[in-house]
């Protein structure tokens, strides 16, 4: 047996070490508190840019402490990245304008790391250290995660995920501490597919699909609207992180379709490309992702010039609710909004409208403003009310990618709340 | 139908290829250091980073001089984790450690890039862009450059390996480090040069499937994955084996979506894996384990 020499003993013992802090970093160890103070560095912009006369009243009193779940580290930090932006930048706007019931806000940030298991372990360490409410976490799975510990604490949670998933859980599970502040995945994909069956005269579509929930069920949607409409439905299906899709896509187009529809999660650009290299030069309808801008920089304008898609806020809206958002966002924090952004920013406005309506930062006083909350002015949506399964956002824009890769706005969706 | 066949089969042969690089480079390591360098999918990572981010987006340098930098770059900081990192853990007996050890590496190596690069995908506009057409045929053109570079790498890699006395030196390291120790040989040095080579291997790796994957912390790990299954398909520790596994794999799950629902392919590269395991463990080209 080879002895073991002192050396690399220590090294690597340094490295494990290392490692151990980059892992607390990551998990627990990443507490970014923002609190009324904190936020004051970037209040003073907030207050010059967000509308406010700067002539509020300073919040006084104890903090209102709202946790904050999101992706800091990892692959889709970028994502987190927005979300922090957009509901730090709602804190500070607020905090600027005179807090809420008069208090100080303050913002309690962990990093979930995008992984479900952390995220219980980022929600069990928010409950103990005494928040009101919870923006996060971003993903659909994360918050049905999440869900036992928020309900066991009694605390409300906004969470970003739109998979129908959420709904059933509020609906059958009962799951009543659970809201959301994104469009649920089903409006985008039943607004696609009624603009296939009113503004095209087509008799087959084909869609190619990743095989996850978000793909499954818009699919399904699809599927059953186009069917319904008597156009014939063919599908092909992969996996996320495939490096290529071209059978896929070769197989559709050689089935005559009329219609190329697309519904991709982080492979957008990988599917974008191929099907511009294939030639599928017919209408093509896709889900969100090139109205995202860290999606749309890494495709060619000629990929998705054409391309309708449903998503979540017309960011070149004139609209006062939109507009300002964006216009603050992108004088903060020197990027364009995303929808990650604004879904940040909008659960933050719900929050702080919820806390005003009940009076108090009595979590369950909270969830029972939140159940009720209507009419709230959103990027996400002008009108914001909660329906039955917690659900804010009824609202999605019907856009086509320009030449120039801007999305051009053809009508907005609105669905009735029940 | 033949279209689609053809098709399938030059994107099955470019992927293929790229599993084989992926097998092969940590081959090499296997075979002279023998250590699992588990971090071999954050250099990939790190190649399209340092190629993309800074040399060609990020000072503005033409696509062959960024090339250029970015293998060098990469061959020494592949020597220089040979020499701080593999050396010390070659002596822990166990395997094990250099599995957590690199395992570590590869960690820290994504924060770094992280903090480096930030967390946003981004890719090298128009790099590898455009097709090829022949007749009906369509293909992208990277997975041309795909197959033409991993053809010649294999090929300068082969006459590297028997034709020049550092190449001869690293075979002989990999056979038997005792006996190429007593020839005069300088153990250390090879395997560090060879981690350097496998390094480079790393590097194109990470700059050809930058169009596939564009530029990202999660871009290297479906490949990575492969690659292993690539090598062990094919042989373990054997150069050519793990060649005709990134072939074959690649090939047979781009096919196999013409009889099975396409969301099964990826369960292909895995049975094929676990059946050569099971029924012929030293691979389809029977190398002795």
């Amino acid at each position: 047996m080879k002895k073991v020499g002192k050396s690399p003993k220590r090294i690597a013992a340094l490295l494990l070490a290392v490692m151990m802090l980059l892992g607390l970093a990551a998990c627990g160890g990443s507490v970014s508190s923002t609190p009324a103070a904190d936020a004051g560095s970037s209040s003073s912009t907030a207050a010059s840019t967000g509308g406010t006369d700067g002539s509020a009243a300073a919040p006084s009193g104890d903090p209102i402490k709202i946790g904050l779940s999101a992706i800091l580290t990892g692959p889709a930090a970028m994502e987190g990245e927005h979300v922090r932006n957009g509901v730090e930048m709602a804190f500070a706007e607020k905090n600027a304008a005179g807090g809420v019931l008069g208090r100080p806000l303050e913002l309690i940030t962990l990093d979930d790391q995008k992984d479900n298991t952390v995220m219980v372990t980022v929600a069990n360490n928010l409950v103990s250290q005494g928040v009101c409410s919870v923006i996060g976490p971003s993903t659909s799975t994360g918050g049905l995660a999440v869900a036992q510990v928020y309900i066991d604490a009694k605390i409300p949670f906004i969470c970003e995920g739109g998979s129908p998933n959420l709904r059933k859980s509020v609906l059958e599970d009962g799951n009543e501490w659970m809201f959301m502040c994104r469009p649920n995945d089903t409006l985008h994909a039943q607004a696609s597919a009624d603009y296939i069956m009113q503004e095209m005269d087509i008799k087959k579509a084909g869609m190619l699909y990743v095989n996850n929930d978000f793909g499954q069920g818009a699919m399904s949607i699809i599927k059953e609207t186009l069917e319904a409409g008597g156009v014939e439905f063919v599908t092909e299906t992969y996996n996320a992180g495939d490096a290529d899709v071209s059978g896929q896509i070769l197989s559709l187009k050689s089935q005559d379709i009329e219609c190329f529809i697309f519904w991709a999660d982080s492979d957008y650009v990988l599917v974008a490309r191929q099907a511009y290299e294939l030639g599928m030069d017919m209408p093509i309808v896709a889900s969100p992702g090139a109205t995202v801008q860290a999606q749309r920089d890494m495709c060619e304008p000629e990929w998705i010039e054409g391309y309708i898609i449903s998503t979540d806020v017309d960011y070149a809206s004139t609209e006062p609710h939109v507009k300002n958002f964006v216009d603050n966002y992108e004088a903060m924090y020197n990027m364009e909004a995303d929808l990650h952004a604004s879904a940040g920013y909008t659960a933050s406005q719900l929050l702080f409208a919820a806390i005003e309506q009940a009076g108090s930062d009595d979590p369950i006083a909270i969830r029972d403003a939140l159940a009720t909350l209507k009419n709230v002015e959103t990027p996400n949506d002008p009108q914001a009310s909660v329906d039955s399964a917690g659900c804010f956002i009824h609202q999605a824009n019907l856009v086509i990618i320009d030449d120039n890769k801007t999305p051009i706005v053809q009508k907005v969706i609105r669905v009735e709340v029940d | 139908m033949l279209e689609i066949v053809l098709q399938l089969i030059i994107s099955g042969v470019a992927l293929g290829f790229v599993y084989a690089l992926v097998g092969v480079e940590y081959t090499l390591i296997w075979q002279s250091a023998g250590l699992l360098n588990i971090a071999h999918i954050m250099l990939i990572t790190g190649a399209a980073y340092i190629f993309g981010g800074t040399f060609v987006l990020g000072l503005g340098l033409p696509i062959w001089l960024s090339v250029i930098l970015t293998l060098v770059v990469m061959f020494f900081a592949g020597y220089a984790i040979s020499e701080v990192i593999f050396k010390p853990l070659r002596k822990f007996s166990s395997i094990t450690y250099s599995v957590v050890g690199t395992t570590i590496l590869g960690k820290i190596l994504t924060e770094v890039y992280r903090l480096v690069y930030g967390s946003a995908a981004f890719t090298v506009p128009r790099f590898l862009y455009g097709t090829v057409r022949i007749g009906n045929l369509v293909f992208a053109l990277t997975y041309v450059y795909i197959i033409v570079v991993a053809i010649l790498l294999i090929i300068l890699l082969q006459i590297f390996l028997h034709m020049t006395k550092p190449g001869k030196a690293m075979r002989c390291v990999a056979q038997n480090k005792n006996a190429a120790a007593i020839m005069g040989i300088n153990v250390s040095q090879s395997i560090s040069i060879t981690t350097g080579i496998s390094s480079v291997i790393c590097g194109i790796i990470g700059i050809l499937v930058i169009p596939l994957f564009q530029i990202s912390l999660s871009m290297a790990g479906t490949i990575g994955l492969k690659g292993w299954a690539a090598g062990i398909v094919g042989g373990f520790g054997y150069i050519p084996g793990t060649i005709l596994g990134g072939l074959f794999i690649g090939i047979t799950e781009s096919l196999v979506i013409l009889f099975i629902p396409s969301n099964y392919k990826d369960i292909v590269a895995f049975i094929l894996l676990l059946v050569v395991l099971l029924i012929r463990p030293g691979g389809i080209m029977r190398h002795k384990v």
